[in-house]
């Protein structure tokens, strides 16, 4: 019990340091240090992602795609970050930036990922939400901390996975054998480390546990919906084969009626089709 | 064979509008303009053979039947997929 204690305490400490890994790729190395800035402005953001083409055309690329659906064409970066807010657009940085560790280290994340993000928004826009956007980038980097175990310790992770293959269990429960925690909690470590806004920091934590979250209920049981959803259709892959545990409260808060289930369910397949062609 | 959706440029600009029919002229005329790629009517149907779609489904929720809520999903999703086949 208290070895075990103290390694997870060393764990979290390996993680919380990411920044330092040998492995981190360059550009989220940069991105790290105007993530974790809970002062940069919008034009310093702006800028930031201006300068880099690279980053640029990626931001462009999401934006313009059904994970948000703004009616016409965003073209620059500025105006993309006016319209997102400064808190969507380091989840959204973050998401692009991930993207090639997530096709690396468990191939179908980012396909589950883009489409957590599109279903979470067609419910988030059918409930009436204020911010659609943001709960869409809560979908869109939900299992962060999936890519943050793999990047620390990929032959570990690797064996998580086999686990979960061979002994059909879920990954969360893999990663818990393997690692003696979950992806959800090296998330929750991270999004806090990084300062992320709670409507963040709650669905990336708590998304398979939602009756715990106390600052962002409804993002986060819609970004719980939403993984049921996007898993159900059967559109990437998540590390297990079979549904997670549902919570009843959060599928009853978020509420959608037979009627509306289907309909976001048809709303989301033309949309599923269009971000098989965002490969960034 | 025709375009699914309107060919733009990378300024965003329309080079050839939704419904344009594709000649082998057309396909050589668009390589060498400035454009990403093209959608085509009737190949974006669903990437598996149907009974593979639906026994898929039934895995995926094989272990959660009997919580009501995912029931109702399953019913929903079955209907969608089985959707999915009906046209084209
Ligand atoms: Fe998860
Ligand atoms: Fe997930």
């Amino acid at each position: 019990m208290n070895t075990g204690s103290s390694n997870l305490t060393k764990l979290r400490a390996r993680i919380e340091n990411i920044n330092s890994l040998p492995t981190i790729p360059a550009v989220l190395e940069r991105l790290l240090g105007v993530i974790d800035n809970p002062r940069i402005s919008l034009s310093e953001i702006s800028d930031f992602i201006a300068n880099d083409p690279a980053l640029t055309t990626r931001v462009l690329r999401m934006v313009n795609s059904p994970v948000y659906g703004f009616p016409g064409r965003i073209s620059s970066v500025s105006q993309a970050v006016v319209l997102l807010g400064v808190n969507v657009v380091k989840g959204l940085l973050l998401g692009v930036s991930v993207f090639d560790l997530m096709q690396k280290s468990m191939v179908g994340l980012w396909e589950h990922s883009l489409g957590c993000a599109v279903v979470a928004r067609l419910i988030a826009k059918e409930k009436g939400v204020k911010e659609p956007e943001e709960v869409s980038v809560a979908g869109l980097i939900h299992d962060l901390g999936k890519v943050i175990l793999y990047l620390q310790i990929p032959d570990r992770y690797e064996r998580a996975m086999e686990l979960a293959e061979r002994n059909k269990i879920s990954i969360a429960q893999a990663e818990q054998d393997c690692f003696d925690t979950t992806h959800a909690q090296v998330g929750s470590w991270i999004a806090a480390k990084w300062n992320f806004p709670t409507a963040l920091i709650e669905p990336i934590s708590y998304h398979h546990r939602p009756q715990l979250s106390k600052g962002a209920t409804l993002t986060t049981a819609i970004v719980h919906v939403a993984d049921l959803i996007i898993r159900a259709r059967g559109f990437g892959f998540a590390g297990d084969r079979g549904l997670p545990l549902i919570n009843p409260v959060a599928w009853d808060l978020v509420g959608l009626s037979e009627d509306s289930l289907r309909m976001v369910i048809s709303e989301m397949e033309p949309l599923l089709l269009d971000t098989e062609e965002l490969t960034l | 064979m025709k375009l699914a959706k309107p060919v733009t440029n990378k300024g965003g600009a329309v080079m050839l509008a939704e419904d344009t029919e594709l000649t082998v002229a057309l396909i050589d005329k668009m390589r060498g303009m400035d454009i990403q790629g093209a959608f085509v009517q009737g190949l974006s149907g669903p990437a598996a053979p149907k009974d593979e779609m639906l026994s898929g489904l039934e895995d995926r929720f094989a272990g959660v039947s009997n919580e009501p809520r995912l029931a109702v999903l399953k019913r929903i999703m079955r209907d969608h997929l089985e959707g999915l086949y009906e046209h084209g």
